[in-house]
């Protein structure tokens, strides 16, 4: 045994010397401190939905009783009228019939109307699509998407810019041109580009040249930011970028290691949310799932140590129709256990779907038996296509 | 009271607290913590799905709550000036020692004193694997890594630990010189 293992094996013995630390407190305090501190009310988003869901009850509670008033209006004013002729009996019967299927046509359509009523109020109430899809581009336009730390340099979201293509005549020409002029600020993230080095395009391959200087080996976490950052470049079907920094080939990571050429990570994962005070972004999960359901069983909890919010509420319930696996069009069957209104969240959470599916290779999805027609601009009732990228912002200087 | 915190409580509740308070070395904040991690066990106790054991979920929770506490203690600032690496953050401990520990033998002082000079993950995979005993494999549940980066972080660990024990040695010998 050499003399370090020796000295190592004497470390451990005195780390398992070390004393028991006792919680003074007795199991009845700390039990009714946490209760008071579980106690304390907390914002819930289904706490929103309730409070939404309850006045379209009452609505129907209403129009039921508005029903059986008519019907009942019509039945006592056909006993008045017991002495009038066959002509006006006649009449009567059909008002009355008349006022009764009006009613009822205005109650069988109270749903669909209410929807109406929703998205029409709504369209107000609604934030903006949380990504890019074909129908929004021109034919002169180009979509650049970069990854950008969160501000506790715990996430890398993906934003994406419209660029037109006048800017350059390379697809990386448009991406430094983003990378020079994002206000990472004014999106509450991280300032982070340009990068401290030039990214440029030579025979056939991607190449980032880092000043020597450069600060991305501080840390394994700014090593980590920094190759997310690079796997963003995947939107451009990059499988790798080659390194260099100064006039050597090879950038030395401190954590890593020597990286000649760096692999893109194309793992895929279900979107959750990622809020900031003013602003909400969908990004990738970081648990990294092969198959589609796990991602979207994933979409479904919080992930409290990246703070990331859920986009699937967990009483939705849903499976994968089989027999559309093999095609582009992933459908999904709902099991209607729960009121959908259209709101920011089911918004969220159809566009989560839609992103989580073009990472898994589909091309459109189709929501079948879901109870709502639609939402925001999608109509729920076709299949709608993924998006091209996530989290469209404006750049000042575009 | 609730059977499940009680159950939890008598089990695990010696072993939670003294992982947070060597984690953090503050028995105010360890008592706030565990707390803490009480309330986010309760309230996700119906989603634990028994894939790992009740003791590793509860750790890695744990681990979670110190993490989001280290996190609120830096500033925004600190943050992005210094650009915050939560893998090699240090963590100084600026107070005295704790009685329980000033009553032991030097070599435990010494080595209490040392944890400082680890990272956040070094410290957390000293604790687990020597003082809670836990296993290579059981360490790795609660971390959520591999097996190999355990093995490797302890490694580091062990050699950070051992080469400032020497260092603080010398430094006591020259002082006495």
């Amino acid at each position: 045994m050499n003399n370090d293992k020796r000295k190592e094996d004497n470390l451990i013995k005195i780390l398992h010397q070390f004393p028991n630390i006792d919680d003074k407190r007795s199991m009845e305090e700390i039990y009714m401190n946490i209760q008071k501190e579980m106690n304390t009310p907390k914002k819930s988003p289904l706490y929103n939905k309730k409070r939404i869901f309850w006045p379209s009850l009452a609505t129907v509670a209403v129009m039921f009783l508005s029903l059986f008033l008519v019907i009942n209006h019509f039945n006592q004013q056909s006993v008045n009228d017991s002495n009038a002729d066959e002509i006006n009996i006649a009449l009567d019967k059909s008002m009355e019939q008349n006022g009764v299927q009006e009613n009822a046509e205005l109650f069988s359509t109270q749903d669909s109307d209410q929807v109406e009523l929703f998205s029409d109020n709504s369209q107000l109430l609604l934030e903006g699509k949380k990504a890019i899809y074909l129908d929004d581009l021109q034919e002169d336009d180009f979509v650049v998407t970069i990854g950008i730390p969160d501000m506790a340099v715990l996430n890398v979201i993906p934003v994406s810019v419209v660029v037109k293509k006048d800017r350059g005549n390379h697809w990386l020409d448009y991406y430094n041109f983003v990378y020079e002029n994002i206000d990472e600020g004014k999106l509450e993230l991280a300032e982070y580009y340009p990068y401290d080095g030039t990214l440029k395009y030579e025979n056939d391959q991607i190449t980032l040249d880092l000043m020597t200087d450069h600060e991305y080996d501080y840390g394994s976490i700014s090593e980590e930011i920094f190759f997310k950052s690079l796997d963003h470049l995947k939107y451009q079907d990059i499988d790798s970028v080659l390194l260099n920094e100064g006039s050597n080939r090879g950038v030395d990571f401190s954590h890593t290691g020597k990286i000649y050429e760096y692999k893109i990570d194309n793992s895929r994962s279900g979107y959750l949310i990622y809020q900031t005070k003013n602003k909400v972004y969908l990004t990738p999960s970081p648990n990294k799932f092969d198959s589609i359901e796990d991602a979207f069983l994933d979409m479904k909890n919080k992930n409290e140590l990246y703070n990331l919010e859920p986009t699937i509420p967990d009483q939705i319930e849903f499976f994968i129709d089989n027999n559309e696996r093999e095609t582009d069009q992933l459908k999904l069957v709902f099991k209607n256990n729960i009121e959908l209104i259209e709101s920011n969240e089911t918004l969220r959470m159809i566009e989560a779907i839609l992103l989580t599916a073009k990472d898994y290779g589909y091309e459109t999805v189709l929501f079948e038996n879901i109870n709502l027609y639609n939402v925001g601009p999608f109509n729920l009732e076709k299949p709608i296509e993924v998006p091209i990228a996530p989290n469209p912002v404006q750049m000042d200087k575009n | 009271m609730n059977a499940k915190f009680k159950e939890i409580y008598e089990k695990y509740h010696n072993d939670l607290f003294r992982f947070l308070f060597y984690l953090v070395k503050n028995r105010e904040v360890a008592e706030d913590l565990i707390q803490e991690v009480y309330i986010r066990v309760l309230r996700s106790y119906d989603k634990f799905e028994g894939k790992s054991s009740l003791k590793t979920w509860l750790f890695s929770i744990a681990r979670n709550v110190s993490i989001d506490y280290f996190r609120k203690q830096q500033s925004l600032k600190n943050k992005l000036l210094n650009q915050i690496d939560w893998n090699r953050l240090e963590i100084n401990d600026h107070h005295p020692l704790p009685e329980e520990i000033a009553i032991q033998n030097e070599e435990i002082r010494t080595l209490y004193k040392c944890l400082d000079a680890c990272t956040l993950d070094q410290r957390t995979v000293i604790i687990v694997r020597f003082i809670q005993d836990l296993s290579i494999v059981e360490t790795a549940k609660v971390l959520g890594w591999s097996e190999s980066k355990v093995k490797t972080t302890q490694h580091r660990a062990l050699n950070i630990l051992r080469k400032n024990m020497e260092k603080l040695k010398k430094k006591e010998e020259s002082t006495r010189e």
